[in-house]
């Protein structure tokens, strides 16, 4: 869990565009709404996978309780709802915060999800069913990726687009329904 | 004044609509909270003495931001007149918005992969679900519709619709008062 939430730490101070002081730097951990979701989320993952086949039945209950409570503040203050059950890959960076919706999912490395971004799914689904999102994808404000949507590494997915078919990587995608504008579209500007 | 004029429909406030409108619409707590943190900004120029008299303003900046689900650009310069109408979610990092803009609910306005940050003119309504994105500027008398996404620069007097949002048609140029009837 630490070295996930390391990566995602650096995500943020990177995206800043300086180098901080100790002060700027919590500073901006208190300030980062998304940053806070994303502890929560790390912390249900990890209850998910260390604690799956555990006797310790007393304390899986306690940590699920107080990661529920955690959660119910997430989503009533900053509506920001991520499914403990999806599985995010290291430095992920939520812009913003509010109507941030990231269902049961498979999220690369290195992704951004902005605000009013919707990723469909269901926590009971089995693997071929989810979205399999690659690594350095850049999701925009107010997107919507419909459940078993394929997306390639590095693709870029416009703000207020609606994605109905497979993005190929290195792709961008806009407008809604979804079509390629671009197909070899390099969005490290925008995924810092 | 914008407030009792757009959502109440008044155009004198007695002191009972002032009260009505400090306890019903959070989103004017955090225009409040935002004017007086622009106004520290612009005013003074020490970074201590800027610090000691934003500390008061954060927590309750702060407070409002996550009951309104808003956020607020610190530089964004905004005229007076200006009103949230629903509950709010919205994302402002406009560069600067004229005198009695209007945006709704969910609204995101903000910036593309340059940094460049939108402009808009006086009298604009920005309808739900809408996103502005770039150095563009859009002129006075637009009524931006539902769920539009906007990119390109807008002349005076239209309405835009759809995405990537369009010129739907171009409006007479009446007098700005009676522009929000429509």
């Amino acid at each position: 869990m630490m070295e996930y939430i390391k990566a995602d730490l650096h995500r943020y101070f990177k995206n800043q565009r300086k180098s901080l002081s100790m002060i700027e730097k919590i500073r901006l951990i208190l300030e980062s709404y998304g940053l806070h979701a994303t502890f929560v989320y790390r912390f249900g993952q990890w209850l998910e996978t260390k604690f799956a086949n555990t006797k310790l039945y007393l304390i899986k209950l306690l940590l699920l309780g107080i990661y529920n409570i955690l959660n119910f503040l997430i989503i009533k203050f900053y509506d920001i709802r991520i499914s403990r059950k999806a599985k995010i890959g290291k430095g992920l960076y939520i812009t913003h915060f509010g109507g941030i919706v990231i269902s049961n999912c498979i999220l690369g490395e290195h992704c951004t999800v902005n605000q009013r971004a919707q990723i469909e799914g269901d926590d009971l689904d089995s693997y071929d069913e989810l979205c399999h999102i690659g690594d350095n994808v850049w999701i925009g404000p107010h997107a919507i990726i419909k459940k078993g949507i394929k997306l390639g590494d590095g693709a870029t997915i416009a703000a207020g687009s609606d994605v109905l078919a497979d993005v190929e990587r290195q792709c961008l995608a806009l407008g809604n329904p979804a079509r390629i504008l671009n197909k070899n579209f390099d969005n490290s500007i925008l995924n810092v | 004044m914008s407030y009792a004029k757009n959502l109440l429909g008044l155009e004198q406030i007695t002191f009972w609509d002032m009260m009505k409108i400090v306890f019903k619409f959070p989103t004017f707590w955090l225009l409040v909270f935002h004017r007086y943190r622009f106004w520290v900004n612009s005013r003074f120029k020490n970074k201590f003495l800027r610090m000691s008299m934003k500390i008061f303003s954060l927590l309750g900046q702060r407070t409002f931001e996550i009951i309104t689900k808003s956020e607020i650009l610190s530089t964004a310069d905004i005229a007076p007149g200006f009103c949230f109408a629903g509950k709010g979610g919205v994302t402002l990092g406009a560069k600067k918005i004229g005198r009695g803009c209007i945006i709704y609910e969910n609204v995101t306005i903000g910036r593309d992969h340059l940094y460049n940050i939108p402009e808009l003119g006086e009298f604009v309504r920005v309808g739900s679900n809408s996103v502005i994105y770039g150095g563009i500027r859009i002129g006075n008398g637009v009524i931006i519709k539902e769920s539009t996404v906007l990119t390109k620069s807008v002349p005076d007097y239209c309405v835009v619709q759809g995405n990537p949002g369009r010129i739907v048609k171009k409006t007479a140029a009446t007098s700005p008062d009676n522009d929000h009837s429509s």
